[in-house]
């Protein structure tokens, strides 16, 4: 009992003795409402309201909308450069491959023939916020097994990659659109090549250790846990790595490649189980395909420009052509898509964002905690690697 | 086995060197390209404009200088209001004279907000 | 296997679309083909891709046209075999804004993503028995992604407060 006790306390912030009970049962009955999150350092700003029977989930309902900001809405109002920034935080965690979606949707619409070099720097960038989005991701899901060291090993090593983002686009977190439409916003500064391969090395370094953790800590708590079968994944819509666990080869960078993916020699990792071990093993995985890539990318950099047009443009006199576009990305999470109308003005006519996490959290994530054990959520929650800022936008 | 290594690696981090640093006493390096305050030259602004237009958070506004100015500085000049500045540094890519610059300066917390606006002549409240 | 050249393909499911159907289909690139139907076929329209394999609805928008008077509706649905993005458009009736839900094909996939935009768009998917709002609490407006919603009025009525100095720059 006490050991319910102290998980309500960590996860909810609120006073586990009874006054959660919403609707008083008869005595000898167990079944009570538990609110997991939405203020948890580890949850983001989302919440899911269980039912629980003792110890054991019945129903759970996703409570989404803490972060809601009116991106698409923010977007009909301004110009693509100004959207770029924008886009940024449509996800914290990987706001350059936010970038990347959005350059590509309206390169697409103008029809800009994107030079060489920024296509490589395009590429070098989302993949370095790939892998760091990965790392972060190892960090919170140690935290939600309460192994600490883990979360605090992951975001110390996130840092140098923060180190090179800060170097190359003048910000830690947030690149304010470095990816904008027409290519990047500036060149890469001198001696980046070292200091990415340095930080490549410390990452090594670092995926060893984890490794070595896999077993003891991670294992135990996620086999077997949250079995996602390859129809119900499907029907549910999720992507990425979720969905590559549970047995399907895609990815949209294959699939449907853009950029210069089609000419990188890459994997796409899968498993089969469909549970939370195989998604953490995907993940694991990716990062060294996310590595692999990295590498090939700075063997090839052509020299070039890095933007056409090379200056700004002011708004008043920028068009986006009459047309619409679908854009779909691989980000981190899953498939990043943005379903972009221009009707020939300054500023899109409509923008539709599709993140990942919108189907990731809501349905896939209320089908797998039914019937699952409380003290399996936070590893099923986790394993899924969502975040609310691109569901809620 | 592994749990061997993982001993390993966890006794290791005790001796290793700690990955944070000290900060007020030292501090990592900020590349020259990092986006922290502007820093804005009078002299060499044509007055356009162009960078409160761009501007995504209206930031920036274009104002007159003070009487005791007007002499030397007849047009308008921006404004800029850091307290809805997101540092997105588009008004120091499209500023055709380079007189907007962003610097490394990071240390703007302070506990008067009035003080984040930066008016186009520093000098004007001190003066009075 | 001997890879069919990707356009054909796009051209392929045209024609198989329109053998069946009154659509008007374009070939926008590789891997993009849109297709614009009626509203009353649109359902029909997705069970059929289904059957051909379009498994993954990617997304449903919705685009407002107040001076037409319609809403467009873009389905964008994503086959894993054939690898290609089909999206199916259709208008609807703005003041009437009624179109059958797409969850007997899609199922919950579809709901949470009709789910949104009713909330957002107000458009009313019948079948639909879960259309709870998403994101925005106690709200009282009209949906906040239509056109002619504006929204800088209606913060200013409802959030303005005109006792808070710090305010003033932003409203006045
Ligand atoms: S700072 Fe630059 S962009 Fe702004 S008004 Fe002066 S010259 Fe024009
Ligand atoms: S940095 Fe960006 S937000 Fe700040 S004043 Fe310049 S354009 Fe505006």
């Amino acid at each position: 009992m006490s050991g319910r006790n102290i998980m309500t306390d960590q996860m909810s912030g609120k006073n586990p003795t009874g006054n959660e009970q919403i609707e008083p049962a008869t005595d000898d009955s167990t079944e009570y409402d538990f609110y997991f999150g939405p203020a948890h350092s580890g949850s983001g700003n989302f919440g899911v309201k269980l039912k629980l029977d003792g110890e054991r989930v019945i129903s759970a309902r996703a409570d989404p909308g803490y972060l809601h900001r009116g991106f698409e809405k923010l977007m009909e109002y301004r110009t693509p450069i100004q959207n770029a920034v924008i886009s940024d935080r449509l996800c914290v965690l990987e706001p350059l491959n936010w970038n990347l979606v959005h350059a590509e949707a309206v390169d697409e619409l103008t029809g800009i023939e994107v030079p060489e070099r920024a296509r490589y720097i395009r590429v070098l960038m989302a993949e370095l916020s790939r892998l760091q989005s990965h790392i972060i991701w190892y960090g919170v899901m140690s935290l939600g097994l309460g192994f600490d060291t883990g979360f605090r090993l992951a975001f110390g090593y996130r840092d140098y990659i923060l180190d090179i983002f800060e170097l190359i686009t003048g910000g830690r977190c947030y690149p304010a659109g470095y990816i904008c439409d027409g290519g990047v916003r500036r060149d890469l500064p001198e001696g980046y090549a070292e200091r990415i391969k340095n930080v490549l090395d410390k990452i090594k370094g670092f995926m060893e250790n984890i490794k070595s953790f896999d077993n003891l800590f991670f294992a135990n708590r996620t086999k077997g846990i949250g079995v996602l079968k390859l129809e119900d994944a499907i029907r549910l819509g999720a992507t990425g790595p979720v969905l590559r666990a549970s047995g399907m080869k895609t990815d949209v960078r294959k699939d449907d490649p853009y950029e210069i993916y089609s000419e990188l020699d890459f994997d796409v990792p899968t498993e089969k189980q469909g549970d939370a071990n195989a998604r953490c093993t995907v993940r694991d995985r990716e990062m060294e395909e996310s590595i692999k890539i990295i590498k090939q990318v700075l063997d090839r950099i052509p020299e070039g420009k890095t933007r056409k047009p090379s200056r700004i443009k002011r708004p008043s006199r920028t068009k986006i052509p009459e047309g619409e576009v679908y854009v779909r990305n691989e980000i981190a999470r899953g498939e990043a898509c943005i379903y972009m109308r221009s009707v020939g003005e300054s500023a899109p006519y409509r923008v539709k964002v599709r993140g990942p996490d919108f189907l990731h959290m809501i349905p896939v994530l209320e089908h797998l905690l039914k019937g699952c054990e409380l003290a399996d959520v936070p590893a099923i929650y986790w394993s899924l690697n969502i975040c609310p800022a691109d569901m809620d936008r | 086995m592994s749990m061997v290594k993982t001993l390993w690696v966890l006794v290791e981090g005790l001796f290793s060197k700690p990955m944070t640093i000290k900060f007020p006493h030292e501090a990592i390096e900020i590349p020259d390209a990092y986006r922290g305050e502007h820093k804005f030259d009078i002299d060499r602004c044509a007055s356009c404009g162009f960078c409160a237009e761009i501007c995504p958070n209206k930031a920036i506004e274009m104002v007159k200088l003070p009487e005791q100015y007007t002499q030397k500085y007849k047009k308008t000049y921006p404004r800029i209001d850091l307290r809805k500045c997101c540092f997105c540094a588009l008004c120091q890519d499209i500023c055709v004279k380079k007189c907007l610059k962003m610097t490394k300066n990071v240390f703007l917390a302070t506990p008067d907000p009035a003080s984040l606006i930066k008016d186009p002549m520093p000098k004007v409240q001190g003066e009075e | 296997m001997a890879e069919i050249p990707q356009q054909r393909k796009e051209n392929k499911l045209i024609e198989q679309i329109s053998s069946k159907f009154e659509i008007e289909g374009t070939v926008q690139r590789d891997r993009r083909v849109w297709v614009t139907t009626s509203k009353d076929n649109l359902i029909a329209l997705c069970r059929f891709a289904k059957r051909l394999g379009f498994h993954h609805l990617s997304a449903i928008s919705v685009t407002d046209w107040p001076q037409e008077k319609i809403f467009e509706l873009t389905y964008h649905l994503w086959s894993y075999s054939a690898r290609i993005l089909l999206t199916v458009k259709t208008k609807i009736d703005r003041a009437d804004p009624k179109i059958d839900s797409a969850i007997p094909i899609f199922q919950e996939n579809a709901q949470i993503h009709e789910r949104e935009l009713h909330e957002l768009f107000g458009v009313q998917f019948e079948g639909n028995s879960d259309l709870t709002p998403l994101f925005l609490e106690d709200w009282d407006g009209p949906p906040p992604f239509r056109k002619d919603f504006n929204w800088r009025d209606y913060v200013r009525q409802k959030y303005y407060d005109r006792s808070n100095e710090r305010e003033k720059p932003y409203w006045e």
